[in-house]
């Protein structure tokens, strides 16, 4: 099976079901650390915030630029959804700064 | 789509030909994406409520002491199976497989009840433990968000089982012609897979270490 094969109306390009469970074996290992580092207490509290932000944001890159094929897809796509993201964070910041007040 | 209009080029180098108008599989891709960015706002709107409100518990109780990590992360994996489920959907439907198609289109909804079952069993538990909806700013900023997530999970298994229907009932059969109406909503479901990441970080793993 290719990697990656052009494909459909939409001009979409898909990967491969090889990829796709590739990515989602990641995606269950880093659910995992998460969950694993929240739980145990393993990292004190100014690593693990970082360092869960950090796995959270790989976990939506995997998950967008592979499930969602904006590897592949149209630019404009990309924008629309790095403009959003880029909106909720400054939304998410505001709200916790307006929360440490 | 979005390289949206194209002109058809002339062979002898003249002027080009009549614009090339998008499909309606490509217009459609271009307002599921738009559709997702705004969706993406608005949740962006309820997580910062909830980060500048989670502090408020009023003497109720915290999310430290309700949080249940385990349960949460099963409702994850339910999820997070769904999308691997899904994109075998879609494999089955390029090999124009369509038993497969619908065998793991219910898997996938199945998957995705499994999820929101648990999401109510979650509400019921923190509801008899004290944090009923208007017991604080925290609980209620809780509720919302992550009952408009589960909302979206449910419309989700609508969409997919109208697809399903439609499978059944379309004339002729499912062509290539119909593809992009399974992309566009595994596009959706997708999305909802993404905001869960979000919420899961910040309002369970966050909240629980404090």
């Amino acid at each position: 099976m290719s990697t990656v094969e052009p494909h459909s109306e939409t001009g979409a390009r898909h990967g491969g079901m090889r990829l796709h469970v590739t990515v989602a074996v990641v995606l269950t290992v880093l659910t995992l650390i998460a969950f694993g580092l929240a739980g145990t207490g393993a990292l004190p509290h100014f690593v693990l915030i970082p360092v869960l932000l950090v796995m959270a944001l790989g976990q939506i890159a995997l998950q967008v630029l592979y499930y969602m094929h904006l590897k592949w897809d149209s630019r404009t796509f990309a924008g629309f959804f790095v403009a959003a993201l880029a909106l909720a964070v400054v939304i998410a910041v505001i709200g916790k700064t307006l929360a440490e007040r | 789509m979005s390289e949206a209009m194209h002109t058809t080029p002339a062979p002898d180098g003249g002027p080009a030909g009549p614009p090339v108008l998008p499909t309606p599989a490509e217009t459609t891709k271009l307002g599921i994406w738009l559709w997702l960015a705004s969706d993406c706002a608005l949740f962006a709107s309820l997580i910062a409520t909830y980060l500048t409100l989670h502090g408020q518990t009023a003497g109720g109780p915290t999310a430290q002491q309700l949080f249940d990590l385990p349960l949460t992360l099963v409702s994850t994996f339910a999820l997070l199976l769904s999308s691997v489920t899904m994109g075998v959907a879609l494999e089955a439907l390029q090999k124009d497989d369509i038993a497969a198609l619908r065998r793991w289109l219910v898997v996938t909804a199945l998957l995705g009840a499994i999820f929101v079952g648990l999401e109510i069993r979650e509400f019921h538990h923190y509801t008899v433990s004290g944090l009923w909806f208007q017991r604080s700013d925290f609980a209620s900023s809780f509720y919302v968000l992550v009952g408009f997530h589960g909302l979206h999970v449910s419309f989700g298994i609508a969409w997919i089982l109208s697809l399903l229907i439609f499978t059944f009932r379309k004339p002729g059969g499912i062509t290539r012609a119909d593809h992009w109406r399974f992309e566009m909503m595994s596009l959706y479901w997708y999305f909802v897979d993404v905001v869960w990441v979000v919420i899961f970080t910040v309002i369970y793993l966050l909240g629980k270490v404090g």
